[in-house]
């Protein structure tokens, strides 16, 4: 498979992460893709990941906040 | 390792250690070196020991990613079997993620539910707080993430006299979507 292709694929399954990104918007960003060279076509994966990294990120941080609060709850009423 | 541990045990005292993000992935040397040293014989291996046991679900998909990234960038007439090896590994690991928050989550629902009297009129009146800052946090993250996104697009179209407004405006709602997601999952699974 070309590689550019491959990107655009990649591209457009990272895209599918963001439910709530207009779907016309996705079509559009992928339309423009045709013009982006491989290099342009991983910068932009690349990014993409990180979002979803920073989506995980923000889960765990969440989630440790809340642990934190339960503790300090159990601590406060002992 | 403690063998005494049990999986349960683990996840009774979880203490998630999120992952630093490179500033810059494309420019982190390490992922440079990768991408230059890519040979296709460690990197791609799918043995969680060679990932690393020692890191966490979220560490371990970054490093995955990573790998994936690497894979594409390289050069190597090879490039394809590993670019499809490295996406199935970033995949599996991706759902580790998934299924380790849910989990993280249903227990830490658990423990609330023990809260009694006061504590328990605490937990509820001050989650509504938690909510709120949560949604201040994500929103913020989101937004930071949207501008960084634009930003990088503004940069690759540029020559092409094209624009594009705000393509993932609807970060904010995409993050509610996700956390939406991981409910379902978690009630789901309870």
């Amino acid at each position: 498979m070309d590689k550019i292709q491959f990107l655009k694929e990649e591209i457009e399954m990272a895209l599918n992460v963001f439910p709530a990104l207009d779907k016309a918007k996705k079509e559009e960003l992928m339309a423009q893709t045709g013009k982006l060279t491989e290099e342009n076509l991983l910068e932009l994966l690349t990014v993409l990941y990180r979002m979803r990294r920073d989506f995980i990120e923000a889960e765990y941080e969440t989630i440790k906040a809340n642990d934190e609060y339960i503790k300090s709850l159990n601590t406060k009423h002992e | 390792m403690n063998t005494h541990q049990t999986p349960e045990d683990k996840n009774i005292n979880p203490e998630p250690r999120a992952p630093k993000l490179p500033e810059s992935l494309a420019m982190d040397p390490k992922i440079q070196t990768e991408r230059d040293d890519i040979k296709g014989q460690v990197l791609y291996s799918s043995k969680p020991e060679e990932i690393g046991t020692e890191q966490t679900p979220a560490e371990a998909y970054k490093t995955a990613t990573n790998n994936h990234l690497a894979a594409i960038a390289n050069k190597d007439p090879n490039w394809i079997q590993k670019a499809l090896i490295t996406r199935k590994i970033a995949n599996e690991r991706e759902q580790i993620v998934i299924d380790d928050l849910a989990n993280r989550q249903g227990k830490q629902n658990r423990r609330a539910d023990l809260l009694t009297g006061k504590q328990q009129e605490d937990w509820l009146r001050l989650q509504v707080d938690l909510e709120s800052d949560k949604a201040i946090l994500a929103n913020k993250k989101a937004n930071t993430r949207s501008a960084k996104l634009n930003g990088t697009l503004r940069k690759i179209f540029s020559g092409l006299g094209t624009v594009i407004i705000s393509p993932i405006a609807g970060g904010v709602n995409a993050w509610q979507n996700i956390r939406e997601e991981r409910k379902n999952r978690h009630h789901n699974l309870n």
